[in-house]
């Protein structure tokens, strides 16, 4: 099978990050990938500021903004009345120490979260995977974002709610024939 | 109010998927070749982090212990460290900095005074700088596995092997 191909020549990034040099770091891989429009903030109010001007079509936003937390940036991005900026795809870079950050990240509506060193394969994979795999967007009372259910997951005690639950009951259809047709 | 599901086109969905764009591996290569003209640069940021994080250490708020806004100014410095180390891959720099993460870490967590341990991190680093001459492997394998024992005294844990265990996938939910 055929690599992935990315066309990101018409796509506009925003990239905020308190540190100069990450902010370099990261906009010359993206610039590798082929992303000629950047929008480079150091702050969250500096990214609001930019935002209200154009809507960008994704997002890295570091872990621990230095003047608002990434969870509340993420969430006003969430709250506009736009509907290209609210279900706009954010992904997270979290250093090494804002590990624990991660929760609040992923619960602020953040698509994805990317430890810090990043590869540039590492990047290159989630961008892919934010613009292809389509996620339903939630809007809930306490939540605005995207899906955060990755994996279904066996219940631990394997006792199933439903009778179609049963994988055994998905999986193999030729085995659930004889059975609706004796119904 | 109920819970609303939305089924979003993305504009980035369309605009990828057009005729023409990079294949990883073009993408890639092009993206490594940026990273490499930063190189120096990056050794002379990791250089300017590591004497800053040395006006810090080497002078702690009270005899004994760091004052919290130290321990977070190190924590900040050290997290562009290991940032720029593991992107450029050196390998010894980025593991004694994640080191002194973890102790920096542990002391404000537990508020235990002990500037001794922050010390001998800070030495180890200045000997993997990348500026400074290189360091045989068996020496860093030494000085590495002395570092593991400042952290097993204290008892803290480690954030790397939280870093290894934590991803964004396998945090429990809140529930909406």
């Amino acid at each position: 099978m055929g690599q992935p191909r990315l066309n990101l020549k018409n796509v506009t990034g925003l990239l905020v990050d308190r540190d100069a040099f990450t902010r370099g770091l990261v906009a010359q891989m993206l610039r590798g990938f082929g992303i000629e429009k950047l929008m480079i903030a150091g702050t969250g109010a500096e990214a609001k500021a930019m935002i209200g001007g154009n809507c960008p079509d994704i997002c890295f936003v570091e872990g621990a903004l230095e003047d608002m937390s990434t969870a509340d940036f993420i969430g006003w991005i969430r709250r506009q009345t736009s509907q290209a900026l609210r279900f706009m795809p954010v992904i997270v870079l979290t250093g090494y120490t804002q590990l624990r950050l991660i929760a609040a990240a992923r619960d602020g509506g953040a698509h994805i979260v990317v430890r810090k060193p990043i590869s540039p394969q590492t990047l290159f994979d989630r961008i892919n995977w934010v613009a292809r795999v389509s996620r339903p967007f939630l809007e809930t009372p306490s939540y605005i974002g995207p899906d955060r259910r990755f994996h279904s997951i066996d219940p631990p005690d394997e006792k199933w709610k439903r009778a179609t639950d049963a994988p055994s009951q998905t999986a193999a259809p030729s085995q659930a024939e004889p059975t609706a047709q004796a119904s | 109010m109920a819970a609303l599901t939305h089924f979003p086109k993305l504009r980035i969905t369309e605009l990828v998927g057009r005729f023409g764009g990079v294949s990883r591996d073009e993408a890639i290569a092009q993206a490594k070749q940026e990273l490499s003209t930063m190189r120096a640069e990056g050794n002379d940021v990791i250089e300017g982090s590591i004497k800053a994080l040395e006006v810090i250490v080497f002078a702690p708020a009270e005899r004994s212990r760091y004052s919290d806004a130290q321990l977070k100014q190190i924590l900040v410095l050290c997290d562009q460290i290991v940032t720029l180390a593991g992107t450029f891959e050196y390998t010894a720099l980025d593991q004694t900095t994640r080191s002194l993460c973890d102790v920096a870490d542990g002391l404000m967590r537990t508020k235990k005074l002990d500037i001794a341990s922050i010390h001998v991190h800070m030495r180890a680093m200045q000997m993997v700088n990348p500026k400074a001459p290189p360091l045989g492997e068996k020496q860093i394998k030494t000085m590495l596995a002395e570092l593991k024992k400042i952290l097993a005294h204290h008892g803290f844990d480690q954030l790397s092997a939280s870093a290894d265990k934590i991803s964004f996938e396998d945090v429990p939910a809140t529930p909406d």
